[in-house]
């Protein structure tokens, strides 16, 4: 599924970029070239995301005007 | 396949819309180790692309010269830029910054940051002086492990190539057949 690639590329790049860290957030813009719903991309990074240090992170998608899907930022947790 | 399907909607409604393909302009000195890295960026992805039934982008390679690069850029509406960018994070570290919408940060347009003199910096505040940036130009940077002369790409921003890929792709909405989809 379509959806789901992308955002496992998404989820595997975001949890690389936190490092060893648990993400509280993850903020991305989808515009009408991504080729699919906001609704849709948000289900498929959960489902990505299950098992790994973005499982239950917060995901705000951000509409655009153009282009496709951007991965604007990453929101590491605070160490306990 | 999915991903050239929705390559295929997206370059579908920009030529309803009478739009051309985003341009991808990789920018680097082959010469000077991670300093080719968006000349490198630029040709694979364009190898990766090329199996496509759609045209996702045109692409142009540069050295820099800030001149050159307004030419380039000229009555485009989307411009995509790859290139080693300094800002002080780790080497490897892939940055996204969006030229277009306000001034290039101090720590970005300084005479530390361009791995080039100050060709894309120059070009983009001189652009956006004289009114000729494009309506999007976003640059995506890597920080670059070492630029010496007559050097290979480090492995550090060989690593980088393919999240960095990949990020482009996503925005430009065309996922290739080469990259590691659901896998």
């Amino acid at each position: 599924m379509h959806e789901l690639g992308v955002a496992r590329r998404i989820v595997t790049r975001a949890v690389a970029a936190a490092g060893a860290a648990e993400l509280a957030a993850l903020r991305l813009r989808l515009g009408p070239e991504g080729g699919f719903e906001a609704g849709a991309l948000e289900l498929s990074l959960r489902a990505a995301g299950a098992g790994t240090p973005a499982e239950g992170a917060e995901i705000e998608i951000r509409a655009a005007e153009t282009g496709g899907v951007v991965l604007e930022s990453v929101v590491v947790k605070e160490p306990a | 396949m999915a991903g050239r399907r929705a390559g295929g909607d997206a370059s579908a409604a920009r030529r309803d819309r009478g739009e051309s393909a985003p341009l991808v302009i990789g920018v680097g000195n082959r010469l000077r180790g991670d300093d080719a890295i968006g000349l490198v960026a630029a040709e694979r992805l364009r190898a990766r692309l090329t199996g496509l039934s759609v045209t996702c982008a045109r692409f142009l390679l540069s050295d820099g010269d800030s001149p050159a690069l307004l030419a380039a850029w000229e009555g485009e509406r989307r411009v995509l830029l790859l290139d080693a960018l300094r800002a002080g994070a780790a080497p490897g570290t892939v940055h996204r910054v969006e030229a277009s919408e306000a001034p290039l940060a101090a720590r970005l347009a300084g005479s530390g940051a361009s791995t080039h003199g100050l060709g894309v910096a120059a070009a983009v505040e001189l652009g956006r002086a004289l009114g000729r940036l494009p309506a999007s130009l976003v640059i995506y940077g890597v920080e670059p492990a070492a630029i010496e002369h007559g050097a290979p790409l480090s492995a550090t921003c060989e690593r980088a190539l393919e999240p960095l890929l990949q990020a482009v792709e996503e925005e430009l909405g065309c996922m290739s057949s080469a990259s590691p989809v659901g896998s």
